[in-house]
């Protein structure tokens, strides 16, 4: 449904020049849900613009469906007015002249043969699907922040566009709010099946919602995948630190044993079973807090994988704790249910179980555990 | 259970850009862009006409023998002339101080003023914020007119109860002294450097000021460590705006300094256009108001940068509370009497001065005697007068095109220098913010030439060329206020409609415009009020079909026909004050979110 080829942009304010998308390839298939994550800065916003034609690129090619809407060689680009998109914008931008009704109303009078009647019944079918119908004659400056979203919502989907485009749909929402916007949103999707191109800097709502992920940062994509793969099995660094918690050390060396490898660190020698095949660069092996196990020198002691230290931190957050344990050559995060209970100074074995524990590819020049 | 997705390796070669011809470049560039952006290009068009076209014409007209712009030579001799003389110099020193003075009077006032009303608690502060306002319904002609009224040697009303008192021989002031201009136009300025003041010391994040109180710092540090620097950009920026209109004002030297033998550089300009010194001599008249203008652009220059300082040091959210106010205590009622003076100057006196004279059958010292003998007489004859009627419509129909005409074309320019990005839209933002550095004097001055020079487009002498006139003395302003009314409108909304099938017009018309209509409401109130007190240009620009009301009343008043002079202003004043009374009540429902 949209196919992205080559895009590139820059922005220049006259002194400095910044790429803010560089030379970006993405395609999302019809009905698929794919989420653009990334760090602010990382193009993600400028390319769901270049799609909506609210920016022009400066070189490459945008289709959906099986029009060009954009093409720097070609010398095409749509106004977004002509383009087969909604979308949702992070403000919400509703009208606040106009009441709820007309907002979500207005996508459908811009086309001059649409009938009044017909306008009405499609506005107030909508306003039902997201639940709001009652709210039709409210001013729409009167409306709560999740209310607002909702008519958002319906504005984008009231015109059955080929693709809808969210701008970070959730990060005006306080937390509670956003949590349950975010599975409001999944059923949605399950009951409309619009061909989605999402954007966001949060990692949940990305995992929680698309199909397929797009890691990207500075302007071009780092990594991507659907969300289980890229959070059990990811190839980068950079992806296995943004998408929640990593530990990463240095491999000094690496051997094939059978279907998993031998890492050769500063804290030690482990197994990893989950690795791909890269060529050349600098690897790391990677192991998530959440993955890890704590215990005695009787559990943990004789196994491959283990790392022994002491417990120099520990912090509750409610449904979990987390420990900071020295292992000697470096500090280790770990993440356990708050359930258990180590104290300060005691010793443990951890245990990394080596199913979980991923080889990837050193994204970085700087290197998070230093040789000690 | 590996997948095998292919990496984009971080390290990736970049494409070499294509080497294109550069001529070539800009050429399908600037087709392009015509083509694509018709209304770029009539607002760049309409501003060239407006503002560069008058500035261009001073310019040649200076530099030709005749000072007409198409006949043949080249010459330097006006600037020598100008520059060699010592009236000039006597001139601009004079006009210096004036400004300097004007200004300094105004921003003592209106800035102290700002202070009591926004961060103490004096008593009825949001009667004196309206207050001190309400001048504004007082064009700084008529605010002069009064205090000549007052203060006039022979017999102004104040020094004729003062020599009551102390005997014939003692004056309390003659106003046509560089001293008493300076009194007069610092009240005039006093509402605009109130009206400048106020939104920082409103915006300003209290959190600054707490923190150092929690440090320690009692209220009077935290006033000159914290709040005092704090304005200073804001200060200045405005104590530059208020010179610059101190050195291009006419009004107030017009009327009282030319009778004193002190001139400004307007009042100059006038006196020797109008035939003052000698048979008018353009070429001369030009050299001597093209070289101000270029000194003026480094000094609005230092304005905007002044301007851009202030607003990173105050911040503004929308969840910010208020500034805390300062508690005066038993000073509270000691606070107003400043006030109460500036009332009194500023608005009470004058404007008695004005009626009584109004209905005095012939002006006179006023005693018992004369009091007895009032009178409609004046009031009749305005009413009656064929030519002040003329001069009634004639100020209706331009107040009413320039105001209609600035509030259909800021818009539009305002879009293009908030919205657009690119060479084009800073082309239009710099023209448009231009005619700050001319006076209106000048801008009448430069019409004046270039008419008479394009015989083909005969508005000379006509309303035509007032209202151009006007037009481009208020593009600043006009296009300023809607600047700020359209920052605050999210370019999402706009885009939003843009997204769900509007084209760009119905975009604007759907959406933008009737979020702007209250600030456009406000810039046409406030247009046609100045428009209709306007006299700088009006006058340079007098002829056989085009009196106004101001020029009317200018004629009645130099023609010593002092008193219907009098009772023709406060009919102004009246309609004036309605008008600043409808832009007030506007002015705070400007933005709606």
């Amino acid at each position: 449904m949209l196919k992205i080829q080559a895009l590139t942009k820059t922005f220049s304010d006259g002194a400095a020049t910044a790429v803010a998308v560089d030379n970006l390839d993405l395609t999302v298939e019809k009905g698929e849900w794919v989420t653009l994550l990334g760090p602010s800065g990382c193009g993600k916003t400028t390319t769901l613009r270049c799609v909506a034609g609210l920016e022009t690129a400066d070189s490459g090619e945008i289709t959906i469906g099986d029009r060009a809407v954009y093409s720097g060689d070609r010398r095409i680009s749509e106004p977004p007015n002509r383009r087969p998109i909604s979308m949702v914008f992070q403000s919400y931008a509703i009208w606040p002249h106009l009441s709820v009704f007309k907002n979500v109303a207005f996508p459908l009078e811009t086309v001059r043969a649409n009938r009044r009647e017909e306008i009405t019944s499609r506005v107030n079918d909508v306003l039902r699907v997201v639940g709001i119908e009652q709210m039709a004659q409210r001013d729409a400056t009167r409306l709560s922040g999740g209310q607002q979203q909702r008519v958002a919502l319906a504005r984008a989907i009231v015109k059955h566009s080929d693709l809808l485009l969210l701008d970070e749909p959730l990060s005006n929402l306080d937390a509670k709010l956003r949590l349950e916007m975010r599975s409001e949103l999944r059923s949605l999707r399950e009951r409309i099946g619009m061909t989605t191109l999402h954007v966001t800097h949060d990692q949940e709502e990305a995992l929680s919602l698309a199909d397929r992920i797009v890691l990207l940062r500075a302007g071009r994509i780092v990594e991507e995948g659907t969300p289980a793969d890229l959070y059990h099995r990811p190839q980068q660094s950079f992806t296995a630190s943004f998408l929640g918690s990593a530990e990463l050390w240095d491999a000094q060396s690496v051997s094939r044993d059978g279907s998993g490898v031998i890492v050769k660190t500063a804290a030690g020698t482990f197994r990893a079973e989950i690795h791909h095949d890269h060529i050349g660069g600098s690897q790391q092996f990677m192991v998530r807090p959440e993955h890890m196990a704590m215990g005695s020198e009787a559990e943990f002691g004789s196994r491959q994988n283990a790392l022994r230290g002491k417990v120099t931190s520990r912090m509750f957050t409610g449904k979990r704790a987390e420990y900071t344990v020295d292992i000697g050559s470096s500090v280790v995060r770990i993440d356990r249910p708050s359930t258990e209970s180590w104290d300060i100074g005691d010793d443990v074995v951890l245990w990394l179980p080596p199913e979980l524990c991923v080889l990837v590819e050193n994204s970085e020049a700087s290197h998070r555990h230093q040789v000690a | 259970m590996t997948q095998t997705h292919r990496a984009t390796p971080s390290s990736s070669a970049r494409r070499p850009p294509k080497p294109v011809h550069r001529a070539s470049v800009m050429g399908q560039k600037i087709v392009s862009f015509v083509g694509r952006r018709p209304l770029t290009i009539l607002t760049l068009v309409v501003l060239v006409y407006l503002v560069v076209v008058p500035l261009v014409t001073l310019g040649v007209s200076s530099l030709r023998p005749t000072g007409f712009v198409f006949d043949s030579g080249w010459t330097f001799e006006n600037y020598i002339k100008v520059y060699t003389s010592p009236r000039t110099y006597r001139m601009l020193l004079d006009t210096v101080i004036f400004a300097a003075g004007g200004t300094a009077v105004a921003l003592v006032f209106g800035a102290t003023f700002a202070w009591l009303v926004e961060r103490t608690n004096i008593p009825g502060a949001r009667l004196f914020r309206t207050i001190v306002i309400l001048p504004m319904a007082m064009p700084p002609l008529l605010l002069a007119l009064a205090w000549i009224l007052l203060l006039s040697p022979s017999i102004g009303l104040l020094n004729t109860v003062v020599e009551g008192i102390f005997g014939a021989n003692a004056h309390v002031f003659d106003i046509y002294t560089l001293p008493g201009m300076i009194f007069v136009e610092g009240l005039s300025l006093t509402p605009t450097a109130f009206l400048l003041t106020v939104p920082t010391l409103r915006n300003m994040d209290p959190s600054l000021e707490d923190a150092a109180s929690a440090s320690g710092a009692n209220q009077w540090r935290i006033l000159t460590r914290i709040t005092i620097p704090m304005m200073k950009p804001t200060l200045l920026a405005a104590a530059i705006f208020l010179f610059i209109i101190g050195l291009l004002v006419f009004d107030v030297p017009g009327l009282i300094g030319i009778r004193g033998g002190i001139f400004t550089l307007s009042s100059e300009i006038y006196y020797q256009l109008s035939g003052g010194a000698g048979a008018p001599n353009y070429g001369y008249i030009g050299a001597m108001a093209v070289l101000p203008i270029l000194a003026l652009f480094p000094l609005t220059i230092l304005y905007q940068r002044m301007l851009r300082k202030g607003h990173r040091y105050v911040t503004v959210t929308s969840r910010s509370f208020r500034p805390r106010k300062i508690q005066l205590g038993r000073w509270r009622y000691v606070a107003m009497i400043p006030l109460i003076v500036y009332l009194l100057a500023g608005v009470v006196l004058p404007l008695l001065m004005l009626l009584v004279t109004s209905f005095l059958p012939y002006y006179t010292k006023i005693d018992a005697s004369t009091l007895s003998q009032l009178t409609f007489a004046n009031y009749v004859e305005i009413f009656e007068d064929r030519h002040v009627q003329r001069a009634v419509i004639n100020t209706a129909v331009i107040g009413f095109t320039v105001a209609t005409a600035l509030a259909i074309f800021a818009p539009v320019i305002s879009r293009q220098v908030i919205r657009t990005r690119g060479l084009a839209a800073q082309v239009i933002d710099k023209l448009a913010f231009l005619p700050v550095a001319f006076s209106h004097t000048m801008i009448g001055v430069a019409l004046v030439f270039v008419y008479l020079s394009l015989n083909a487009i005969p508005i000379y002498g006509t309303i035509w060329i007032i209202i151009i006139a006007h037009i481009t003395g208020y593009l600043t302003f006009a296009t300023r206020t809607i600047n700020g009314a359209l920052l605050q409108i999210d370019p999402d909304l706009e885009a939003a409609a843009r997204v769900s099938g509007a084209s760009g017009p119905m975009a604007m018309r759907r959406i933008t415009y009737p979020l702007l209509r209250p600030a456009i409401l406000v810039v046409w109130i406030w247009v046609i009020a100045h428009s209709m007190r306007e006299l700088s240009a009006a006058l340079i620009l007098t002829g056989r079909d085009n009196p106004v009301v101001s020029t009317v009343l200018w004629s009645f008043w130099e023609g010593g026909n002092t008193t219907v002079a009098a009772a023709l202003g406060v009919c102004l004043m009246i309609v004036l004050g309605i008008l600043s009374f409808a832009w007030d009540r506007f002015e705070n429902k400007k933005v709606r979110k």
